[in-house]
This record gives structure tokens, C-alpha cells and sequence, in this order.
């Protein structure tokens, strides 16, 4: 058999069993040729588990590591992974949970591995320059209105509706995540994930911040912004509260930087 | 702290004896108290696919580790003997990476690690075939134009022989390095663990090498299971590797040497002393070969 052949019909034998390599391999001295194929076959998918593990720490304290690996069986079974880099083949595990039975009944679970993602793609992303409150204070007032934001490329945004950060915060605490998550079953909450002392945090925001993230994100100018924050606080107050998210995304290493916008 | 090597006819330098650098063990070399002697540990050796991000505290670490220490670079993704094409994203990665870090080398095994773009993360096995050496062969020349450098593989942990090889693990070896011109890393432990599950005698394997071109030794442990050997990187070194590891530096020479812990791995003083054992093993086999 030539080598094309030889590896698809050994991959084929990892991934689904088959039997087409076994003519081309020997019994050892004291081994069958399946036991000795069995240690490839074994090691496949207990490393890829390993590396789901370490991606979900969380997600394996809340349903314990049998239910874990079962999760990661069915994973590697459906997803083959694509990347020689085994650190990303983990991304669609949130998505797996929220869709396959029965982890779909439970949403939370899905929500905190996609909680988890996010803050390990925040850990590893790229050190790039933050957006200071020296460079805001060298600009000139008539500027202001007209200031449009770049975010930073280490946070993440997520949108949860049936308590996955709050589990995680449970399990951080060592309670039970499922009552936490079923109190916070229902509306849509906004989270916000960002690096501080190149740890991942993450906070709640309300929906002003949130919308006003979301919009900054898409270009609106700080004047935007204030008027769009009228929806929620009274026309006075409005300049205040974008300007204390502004306050606040800059200290947490939200915005990458700014950019005047022609009038 | 470590004693200069008497035959120095490698083209790589001797650094000495070193340990893979992992994260449980960050603590202990970077935040020392300034009282506190040095680690005994001559240099590191990354696992090169762990510092890919494109930040983050990684390479924060990996940064200030490397301020202190000489450093070579393994990988487990090359995939070096796949018929897939080569991953020209993953080679321009290691490339960055070994700008970052400058490497004394580069190194990864011989193995394949998946085909038709399903990666199957191991170090999977090939046929000791003249097609695939020249399969092999082809391809290190590619790396090693791609990367500027020469490379180093290494002899995996096997365990299954094809039907249809040709020849000998070590002449494969020997062979592909004098046709790719490349370097090699020996595993002395995988050569224990291959020896027993395919019934060769390592002392063959070793001599069968070129001398001259093998940069770096690996140690590690290892899970016996009465009729095979499975190559797990979570115990300390046997009795029976170390005396192994003994005869190939009395034949070899001094190499740089290093210990592989992937799994429980136990404190860096502990790691330390294990080296120790490495340091005593090779000074009294360079001892005897004299």
C-alpha cells in the first residue's frame, strides 16, 4: 500500500474504526495487532479531551468528569479536528452544547463554555496598544462631539439569556451553579471580557452600556452616543453617562483608540 | 555549572542539561528571592506550538524565561511525514516563533500527525519504506528552506510495524538526515519504548546513528504494560532508560540533554534533582569512554 493509502486507512481506523489497516500492521512479539493499534486509537481521543479540559475548566466542575468526557467524546466524534494547533479545537463546543440533546435542554451549560471561550481567547489575544486617559485629555473640547472609537482586539462581548456567567461565578465561589443559573434564566444580558494584568475578568453591563459599546463599536460619534443614551437618562444627564463608560472602557483597556470624525 | 564538553564536533552548541519549560514551574524561576541560588538548569526547551498566540501572558513569560536561559524550540505539528501539503500558516508561525525566541534549534519528530486536513494530534507512525523517505526527505528540504535553518527530528515512541517496511528505524533515520541534511534528536526513552514493542536492541538503534549529527538527547518516563510500553511523559526516568541513556553518551559523547514531564509533573526542585542524575550519568559514562 502506498503512503496516501496507508494514512488515510489509519486515520480511518482512529476516527471510525475501520479495519483496513490491520493487513499492514504485525501482532508484536507478545501483543495482537488491534491492542497495539488500540493505544493510538485510545490516545486520540483522550488528548483531544485533555485539551477540551483545560479549555472548560468550569464547564467540567459543574457537571463532573464522567458527564465531561462523555461531552468531549460526542465532540470529537462529531467535530474531526482541522487545525494543527489542538488550542483551537475546542471553538465550537458552546455552539455543540446549545444544539445537541442534552446539554440543549440545559442552555446555561452552553453559555458558560461560550463565557469560557471568550476569556481564553481574551487571555491569548494579541498585546496591542490601549486607547489612555493622557491621550483624551490632550484633546481639544470642540473635538469631543465628533470622536469616534476603535475597540481593543483582547476584549470579547457576549449575550447571555440563561445564566452561563452566572454559574461560572457560582462554581467560582464553589456553590451550585444550577440554581444560580435558573435565577438568572430569562432576559438577554450583555457581558463584557476584558484583560487586566493579563488576566481575563468579565462584568455584567446594563443595556445602556451595552447598546452604547455596541454603537461605538459601529462608529457612532461621542455625540451619537449621548443622544442615544436619552433613552434611558434624562437629556442632562446623558453627556455624563457616556463619558463615565468612556471613563471606564479606557481604564479596563477597552478601546484601542480614537479617531476624529469630519463634520 | 556545567562542565564544558571535550568534543565539541557537533555544529550545534552543548548546552548542557535543561528541562521542558512548563507553566508550574514559572513561579519558581521567575519570582525567586533574590537570596535563593540559581535553578539547576542549564537551558530550556518549549513546546513551540503552546507560545503560537499572538499575545498575552504566555509570551510574557516566555519572554523573561528567555532573558535568562538558552532555549530550543520542539514542536508536535509539522507533521513532517503527512502526504497532506505542508501547513504553510504553521511553518510561517514557527518562523515568527523562532524569531522571538532564537532558538539554538528547531526540532520536531518524525511522524505524521493527520491527512486529507484532519489533524489527529499524535505522533503517528510511517513505514520504513524508501517511498517514505523520500517523501520525508522532500519535505525537510522545504522547512528548512522556509525556515532558513536546519531542523532536528526525532525518533518517536511507535507502536505497531508495518508489514511492508524496508528497512530499520535507525537507517531510516540515518538515511533521511544524510539525504535532508538535517539534525537529529534522540529520544532515549522512546528508543527503550520502541525497542521492547517491535523486539530490537537499543544498543543497535544508537549505533546505528551518525554521531555527528545528533544535537539533543530526550529523557522521560514511561507506562509499562507487561506486553507493550506506552510513551506518557508522566513518571520519573527508569532505571533501565538512565542506564541506556549511560551507554549512548559513552558512545556518542557529550549531548546536550534534557528531561521531558508532560503530565503530573512534580516541583522544579524535584525536576532538578532528577537532572542531577542525568549531570552523574553522563560524566561517568564520558569517564569510561575515555
Amino acid at each position: 500500500m502506498r503512503l496516501p493509502e496507508l494514512q488515510r486507512a489509519f486515520a480511518a481506523r482512529m476516527l471510525t474504526g475501520d479495519d483496513a489497516i490491520m493487513a499492514l500492521v504485525q501482532d508484536s512479539r507478545l501483543e495482537r495487532r488491534d491492542v497495539l493499534m488500540g493505544v493510538y486509537e485510545h490516545a486520540y481521543g483522550a488528548r483531544l479531551a485533555e485539551v477540551l479540559e483545560g479549555d472548560y475548566e468550569k464547564l467540567h466542575a459543574a457537571i463532573g468528569p464522567d458527564a465531561f468526557l462523555q461531552i468531549a467524546a460526542d465532540y470529537v466524534a462529531a467535530n474531526p479536528s482541522r487545525h494543527p494547533n489542538a488550542r483551537f479545537f475546542g471553538a465550537g463546543v458552546p455552539a455543540f452544547l446549545l444544539q445537541t440533546a442534552p446539554w440543549s435542554a440545559t442552555p446555561w451549560h452552553g453559555e458558560l463554555a461560550m463565557l469560557e471561550w471568550a476569556m481564553g481567547e481574551v487571555f491569548l489575544a494579541e498585546d496591542a496598544a490601549h486607547l489612555s486617559m493622557e491621550a483624551m485629555a490632550a484633546l481639544h473640547p470642540n473635538d469631543w462631539p465628533n470622536l469616534t472609537f476603535t475597540l481593543a482586539d483582547d476584549i470579547r462581548r457576549i449575550t447571555t439569556r440563561h445564566g452561563g456567567p452566572e454559574a461560572w461565578l457560582a462554581i467560582h465561589d464553589d456553590t451550585d451553579p444550577a440554581p444560580a443559573a435558573a435565577a438568572a434564566d430569562g432576559d438577554a444580558q450583555a457581558w463584557l471580557i476584558w484583560r487586566d494584568d493579563f488576566q481575563a475578568n468579565f462584568r455584567a453591563m446594563d443595556p445602556p452600556e451595552a447598546w452604547a459599546l455596541n454603537e461605538a463599536d459601529g462608529g457612532a460619534t461621542f455625540a451619537e452616543l449621548c443622544e442615544g443614551l436619552m433613552e434611558w437618562v434624562p437629556a442632562e444627564e446623558a453627556a455624563g453617562h457616556a463619558a463615565g463608560y468612556l471613563r471606564g472602557w479606557i481604564e479596563a483597556g477597552v478601546l484601542a483608540g480614537y479617531e476624529i470624525k469630519e463634520a | 555549572m556545567t562542565q564544558q564538553p571535550t568534543q565539541p564536533e557537533r555544529s550545534r552548541p552543548y548546552l548542557g542539561f535543561g528541562l521542558g519549560l512548563r507553566p508550574q514551574h514559572y513561579a519558581d524561576l521567575l519570582e525567586r528571592p533574590d537570596d535563593a541560588p540559581d535553578p539547576r538548569v542549564d537551558w530550556f526547551e518549549i513546546i513551540s506550538e503552546n507560545y503560537m498566540s499572538a499575545g498575552g501572558r504566555p509570551l510574557i513569560n516566555l519572554d523573561r524565561v528567555r532573558e535568562r536561559y538558552p532555549m530550543v524550540m520542539h514542536g508536535v505539528s509539522l507533521s513532517i511525514g503527512s502526504v497532506d501539503p505542508l501547513d504553510r500558516d504553521y511553518l510561517d508561525s514557527l518562523k515568527a516563533l523562532a524569531e522571538r525566541v532564537d532558538p539554538a534549534w528547531i526540532s520536531d519528530h518524525l511522524c505524521w500527525t493527520g491527512v486529507d486536513g484532519v489533524n489527529l494530534h499524535d505522533l503517528l507512525p510511517l513505514p520504513y519504506t524508501e517511498e517514505a523517505l523520500a517523501h520525508v526527505v522532500d519535505r525537510i528540504g522545504q522547512v528548512q528552506d522556509h525556515l532558513g535553518r536546519r531542523i532536528a527530528l526525532e525518533n518517536a515512541s511507535t507502536y505497531v510495524t508495518f508489514t511492508h517496511s524496508e528497512m530499520s528505524e535507525w537507517d531510516f533515520l540515518a538515511e533521511m538526515a544524510k539525504r535532508a541534511d538535517c539534525d537529529l534528536l534522540l529520544d532515549v526513552n522512546n528508543i527503550f519504548v520502541s525497542g521492547f514493542n517491535h523486539g530490537f536492541d537499543p544498543i543497535d538503534f544508537i549505533e546505528g546513528l551518525p554521531a555527528e549529527r545528533i544535537v539533543q538527547i530526550h529523557l522521560a518516563g514511561h507506562e509499562h504494560n507487561e506486553t507493550h510500553i506506552v510513551d506518557t511523559h508522566d513518571a520519573p526516568v527508569i532505571e533501565a532508560v538512565w542506564s541506556l541513556y549511560g551507554e549512548a553518551i559513552s558512545r556518542l559523547g557529550p549531548i546536550t540533554t534534557m528531561i521531558e514531564r508532560d503530565a503530573d509533573i512534580p516541583p522544579l526542585a524535584d525536576m532538578e534533582t532528577e537532572l542531577d542524575r542525568a549531570r552523574t550519568i553522563a560524566a561517568k559514562a564520558l569517564e569510561r569512554a575515555a
